[in-house]
C-alpha cells in the first residue's frame, strides 16, 4: 500500500565531481510504498542520487533523510537500505544460500533464525532449487534474483535497484518487471529504481522521476507525465513527440505546442480549424499501425501515426490537424533537447 | 606450396627443439651428476651413486646456511604478503596523489639489479646502525619481495567485479569484515602463488644478501662459496634437491591460477 | 563517475600506511643515501661528509687513486648488448615455434612452461651448470675427447667473455622469452590470415604483421634483460677471466670490499641506477607507442 508517509527524503542535494556539476539542487520525497523510479539520460545524476541514499557518496550540500532521520553522516553498513547492483555484484566464493545469509551472518543474527529467514526468502524468489550452486553456474535471470533475495533478507526500509535488469535480454526482461512489480507489491517495502529505459519506466513505476543535467524534469504518475510533458526534453525523452510553434493555438512567444503522434490527424482536403499543410515522406508498416513521416513547408519534421486500413503514400500532399485537448502547451527551454 | 609450409615447420621444429635443449641440458648435467660416483665430472659417467646426497646431508655449515635460508625466506615473504596484500588492496580502494608513482617504485627492486639494492641498504644501515646479519637481510629481502606480492594482488583485484565490495558493506559488513568475508577469499589464489614466487626469489638471492649478510650465511651464499673454492659433486646433490622442491612449488603455483 | 569510493577520512588510508613506510624507509631513504655518499670523500680510516665530485670525475677521467672505469663500463654494456641481442634470436624463434607450430592445445601448454621453468631454477645452480660443462676438466672437454676431437683438454671454454656470455644468455633467456610468448599470443590468428590472404608470403607476413605487432613484448624483454645482466656480478666472478671479463658490476662490489672506497661505489651505483632508468624511461616509451599504434 503507498502511504502518504515519506519514507526517503532529499533537500537540496548539490554535488560535484571535479567541478563539474553532477546534482544541481536536487529535492524529493519518496513515500512509504511506492514503486518510484528515476529516468534519464546517462549523465543526468540519476545513479549518484541513488548513491547517495545508500551512502556511497556524499552530497556537497543538503540533506538525505531516511523516516525523519538525517542519513549524511551514516556509513552505508549502518543505512537500513539494501541496493540491487548492476551487475549483481553477487559473491563468486559463495553458493546461493551463502550469499542470502551474509547479512545476517555479518549483524551475528542468531543461527535458527538465519536458516528461518534465508529459507523463506529464498522461497518467496524461486531460489530453494539453487540454494547451493554457485552464482557463475546460474543464468543472469537467477542471478538477479540471488541479488535481489539478498537485500530482501535484510528487510530493507527501502529496497535501490541501479538498473537491475540491464544486462538480461529483452524478453527476460520483461518477464523480470512483472516479477519485480509482483515482489515489489507483496513486500510493501519502497523500490528505488533506476533506468534510462523509458518504457520500462512506464510499465514498472508507480510515479516517475525524469531526470535531466542534474536537475528534476518532472515528477508524476506515467500516464500523466506521458500525456502531459511539462518540458520539450521529457516530450521527447518519454516517446516521441510532435512540436509546433507559431500561431497554431495562438500561442504567446517562446511556448511550443507538443503532440504524441498517435494524436496527429491527417487530412486530404483542408479541414477547419488548425490546419498545416505537409507532404509525406516515408511509410513504415508496424503492424496495426503505420507511421508516417512528413515534411512540412518550412523544411520541420513531423510523425503521425494511423491504423494500416488508412491508404497514404510518399508524395502525398496533406494537411495535419488535431484536437487542442489532446496536446500540450510547453514553454521553450534553453536547456531543450534537439 | 604445402610442401614449403612443412618444410619451414620442420625447420622450425628442429631450432625450438636445439633451443629447448639448450636451456635444458645445464639443468639435466647438475641433475645427472649429482649421482656420479667419480668427484671429476667427466664425460662418460663413471657409475652411480647417493654419495654426494650422503656427503651433503652431512656437511654442517651447508646445512646450518639451508636452515638460515629457510627462516629468512619464511620470515621475509610473511612480511611481504602482509605488506603486499594491505598495500595492493590500499592502491585498488583509493586514489590518491602519487598512486602511479608509488606502482613504479614497488616493481624497482625487482627490475634493478640486485648490486644497487644490496649496496644502497648497506650503506642506510650503517648509518642508522643496523649490523650486518640475519635481520638486515630479512629487511632487504622483504622490500624486493613486496615487488612479487602487490601488482599480483592489485591485478587480481582489477580484476574481481569491485561492486561486491560495495554489495558487502551495503550488506552491512564493516570494513574488515569485507576485507577478511569477501576480498581475502577472492584473492587468496594470487596471494598463494606470489607466496610461492617469493619463498623460491630469496632461497635463490645472491646479490643483495651478499652484501648485507656479514659473516652469517645463506645457502646460495654457501653454494657459491664452494663453487669458488673448485667443484664439488655436493653442490650438484644440493642444487638437484632444490630444484625438485622448485618445481613442485611451480607445479602448485600453475595449478592455483588455473583454477580460477 | 569511479566505482571507488573516494574517502578523504585519513583513518580510510591507514591500509597503505604499513607498505608505504616500508618502501620509504627501506627504499627510497636508502637510495636518497647512497645519492648522498656518492658525493662524499673517502677519507684515509672513514668516510668525511664534505661534498665533492671527485668521484664522478674519477670515474670518467681517472685521478690520482686509480685510474677511471668508463671502458668497463663499456665493456658491460657491449656485453650485456650481446647477450640481449642472443637472448631475442633466441626467444622470438621459440616462442613462434609454440605458438605457430605446435597444434595441441596441450602440447603448447606445456611447451611454454618448460621455457618459465628455468626462471625458478636456482641462479646460482644455472651459474654452476656452466662451469661444470665448460671447465678444463668438465663434460665439454670430456666428450670431445671421448669423440675423438681432441687428445687432451682445452681451456679455451671457461674463464672468458664468451663463458660469461653463454651462461648469462641461459639465466636471462626467459625474461625475454615470457613477454615475446605474451605479444605473440594476443596476435590475432584472423591478421595473419588476412595476411596470408592478400598475397603477402610467411616471411612478410612475419616482417610486415608479427614482428611489428610482438615489439612491445621484445622491448620489455630486452629491457629486463639488458638491466639485469649489466648489473651481474655474479656470472662474470664465476665463469668469467681475472681481467677482460671484469664488469662493472665486480667494480662497484670491490669498492664496498676489498678496495674499501664506499663513496666510489656509490656514485658508480648512481652511474648504473641513472642508467637503467633512462633504459627503461625510453623503452616504456616505445612500448606505448607501438601498444598505441597497435591497440
Amino acid at each position: 500500500m503507498i502511504e502518504e508517509r515519506i519514507q526517503v527524503s532529499l533537500q537540496n542535494i548539490e554535488k560535484s565531481f571535479r567541478n563539474q556539476k553532477v546534482i544541481d539542487g536536487i529535492s524529493l520525497d519518496v513515500r512509504q510504498g511506492e514503486f518510484l523510479t528515476l529516468l534519464g539520460p546517462s549523465g543526468c545524476g540519476k545513479t549518484t542520487l541513488l548513491r547517495m541514499i545508500n551512502g556511497f557518496e556524499k552530497p556537497d550540500s543538503g540533506s538525505v533523510l531516511i523516516d525523519g532521520e538525517d542519513q549524511v553522516s551514516v556509513p552505508p553498513n549502518k543505512r537500513n537500505v539494501n541496493t540491487v547492483f548492476q551487475s549483481y555484484a553477487l559473491f563468486p566464493h559463495l553458493t546461493v544460500r551463502e550469499n542470502v545469509e551474509f547479512s545476517l551472518k555479518m549483524k551475528k543474527v542468531p543461527e535458527e533464525k538465519i536458516v528461518e529467514k534465508v529459507n523463506a526468502v529464498l522461497e518467496m524468489t524461486n531460489l530453494e532449487a539453487f540454494a547451493n550452486r554457485k552464482p557463475s553456474k546460474l543464468s543472469g535471470g537467477q542471478q538477479q534474483r540471488v541479488a535481489i533475495a539478498r537485500s530482501l533478507v535484510c528487510e530493507p526500509k527501502v529496497l535501490l535497484l541501479d538498473e537491475p535488469l540491464g544486462a538480461l535480454d529483452l524478453k527476460l526482461r520483461k518477464q523480470m518487471q512483472m516479477e519485480l512489480k509482483d515482489m515489489q507489491k507483496a513486500s510493501g517495502i519502497t523500490y528505488i529504481y533506476v533506468t534510462h529505459d523509458q518504457e520500462e519506466a512506464l510499465t514498472i513505476s508507480d510515479r516517475i522521476v525524469v531526470l535531466n543535467g542534474g536537475h528534476i524534469e518532472q515528477i508524476g504518475e506515467g500516464n500523466d507525465i506521458y500525456l502531459h510533458p511539462s518540458s520539450r526534453f521529457v516530450a521527447s525523452f518519454l516517446g516521441e513527440s510532435n512540436f509546433f510553434s507559431g500561431d497554431t493555438e495562438n500561442l504567446s512567444d517562446g511556448r511550443v505546442v507538443s503532440l504524441r503522434p498517435e494524436f496527429l490527424i491527417l487530412k486530404k482536403d483542408r479541414p477547419e480549424g488548425i490546419a498545416i499543410p505537409a507532404r509525406i515522406t516515408k511509410v513504415t508498416y508496424l503492424g496495426v499501425y503505420q507511421r508516417i513521416e512528413l515534411v512540412e513547408q518550412n523544411g520541420l519534421k513531423a510523425v503521425a501515426l494511423d491504423s494500416v486500413d488508412s491508404e497514404w503514400h510518399v508524395g502525398d500532399n496533406v494537411f495535419m490537424t488535431w484536437d487542442p485537448d489532446n496536446s500540450q502547451v510547453i514553454q521553450e527551454e534553453g536547456d531543450m533537447v534537439s | 606450396m604445402i610442401k614449403r609450409k612443412h618444410l619451414s615447420t620442420g625447420v622450425l621444429t628442429v631450432i625450438g627443439i636445439l633451443i629447448l635443449l639448450f636451456m635444458y641440458i645445464p639443468i639435466i648435467v647438475v641433475v645427472l651428476y649429482a649421482f656420479n660416483a667419480d668427484s671429476v665430472n667427466y664425460f662418460p659417467m663413471r657409475g652411480a651413486s647417493f654419495k654426494w646426497f650422503a656427503k651433503m646431508a652431512a656437511d654442517d655449515d651447508l646445512i646450518r646456511s639451508l636452515e638460515h635460508s629457510l627462516v629468512i625466506a619464511g620470515i621475509s615473504t610473511g612480511v611481504a604478503c602482509v605488506l603486499g596484500v594491505t598495500g595492493g588492496y590500499g592502491m585498488y580502494r583509493f586514489d590518491f596523489p602519487g598512486k602511479s608513482f608509488m606502482n613504479k617504485l614497488v616493481m624497482l627492486p625487482l627490475i634493478l639489479p640486485g648490486i644497487l639494492t644490496g649496496v644502497a641498504l648497506l650503506t642506510f644501515y650503517q648509518a642508522v646502525g643496523i649490523h650486518q646479519g640475519m635481520m638486515a637481510v630479512i629487511l632487504g629481502h622483504s622490500t624486493f619481495l613486496i615487488a612479487t606480492v602487490l601488482p599480483q594482488v592489485y591485478s587480481r583485484l582489477q580484476q574481481l567485479d569491485g561492486n561486491i565490495i560495495e554489495a558487502a558493506e551495503d550488506l552491512g559488513a564493516t570494513s574488515s569484515q569485507t576485507f577478511f568475508h569477501v576480498v581475502l577469499p577472492n584473492i587468496q589464489t594470487a596471494i598463494i602463488s606470489s607466496a610461492l614466487l617469493s619463498f623460491t626469489l630469496s632461497m635463490d638471492e645472491i646479490p643483495v644478501t651478499y652484501f648485507l649478510n656479514g659473516i652469517f650465511s645463506t645457502l646460495p651464499i654457501q653454494i657459491w662459496g664452494m663453487t669458488r673454492n673448485g667443484i664439488t659433486p655436493e653442490v650438484n646433490a644440493i642444487s638437484s634437491l632444490i630444484f625438485i622442491i622448485s618445481l613442485a612449488a611451480i607445479l602448485i603455483s600453475n595449478m592455483l591460477s588455473k583454477e580460477d | 563517475m569511479s566505482t571507488k569510493r573516494k574517502m578523504f577520512h585519513f583513518l580510510r588510508y591507514g591500509i597503505l600506511a604499513p607498505s608505504c613506510i616500508w618502501l620509504i624507509v627501506f627504499l627510497v631513504i636508502p637510495y636518497f643515501n647512497l645519492f648522498l655518499y656518492s658525493f662524499w670523500k673517502n677519507g684515509a680510516f672513514k668516510v668525511e661528509k664534505t661534498f665533492t665530485l671527485n668521484n664522478y670525475i674519477r670515474f670518467f677521467a681517472g685521478d690520482s687513486s686509480g685510474s677511471g672505469h668508463v671502458m668497463i663500463l663499456l665493456q658491460t654494456l657491449r656485453t650485456s648488448l650481446i647477450v640481449t641481442v642472443i637472448a631475442i634470436i633466441i626467444s622470438f624463434p621459440l616462442a613462434y615455434f609454440i605458438i605457430y607450430a605446435v597444434k595441441k592445445a596441450r602440447s603448447k601448454k606445456i611447451l611454454y612452461m618448460m621455457t618459465i621453468i628455468p626462471l625458478w631454477v636456482s641462479y646460482i645452480m644455472r651459474a654452476y651448470a656452466w662451469k661444470i660443462i665448460l671447465g678444463t676438466n668438465g663434460i665439454l672437454n670430456s666428450f670431445l675427447i671421448w669423440l675423438g676431437v681432441t687428445s687432451k683438454p682445452l681451456d679455451i671454454f671457461l674463464y672468458s667473455d664468451a663463458s660469461v656470455i653463454i651462461a648469462m644468455v641461459h639465466i636471462y633467456t626467459p625474461y625475454v622469452m615470457m613477454p615475446i610468448y605474451t605479444s605473440l599470443e594476443q596476435i590475432p590468428h584472423s591478421l595473419i590470415e588476412a595476411s596470408r590472404d592478400l598475397g603477402c608470403g610467411g616471411a612478410r607476413t612475419l616482417g610486415k604483421i608479427i614482428i611489428p605487432l610482438s615489439l612491445p613484448g621484445i622491448v620489455t624483454g630486452a629491457t629486463y634483460a639488458f638491466a639485469l645482466s649489466m648489473g651481474d656480478f655474479l656470472a662474470p666472478s664465476l665463469l668469467g677471466g681475472t681481467t677482460s671479463s671484469t664488469k662493472i658490476a665486480n667494480i662497484v662490489q670491490m669498492q664496498f670490499g676489498t678496495s674499501d672506497n664506499w663513496p666510489y661505489g656509490a656514485a658508480m651505483g648512481m652511474i648504473i641506477l641513472v642508467f637503467v632508468i633512462v633504459l627503461m624511461e625510453i623503452t616504456g616509451k616505445i612500448e606505448k607507442h607501438y601498444a598505441n599504434l597497435n591497440g
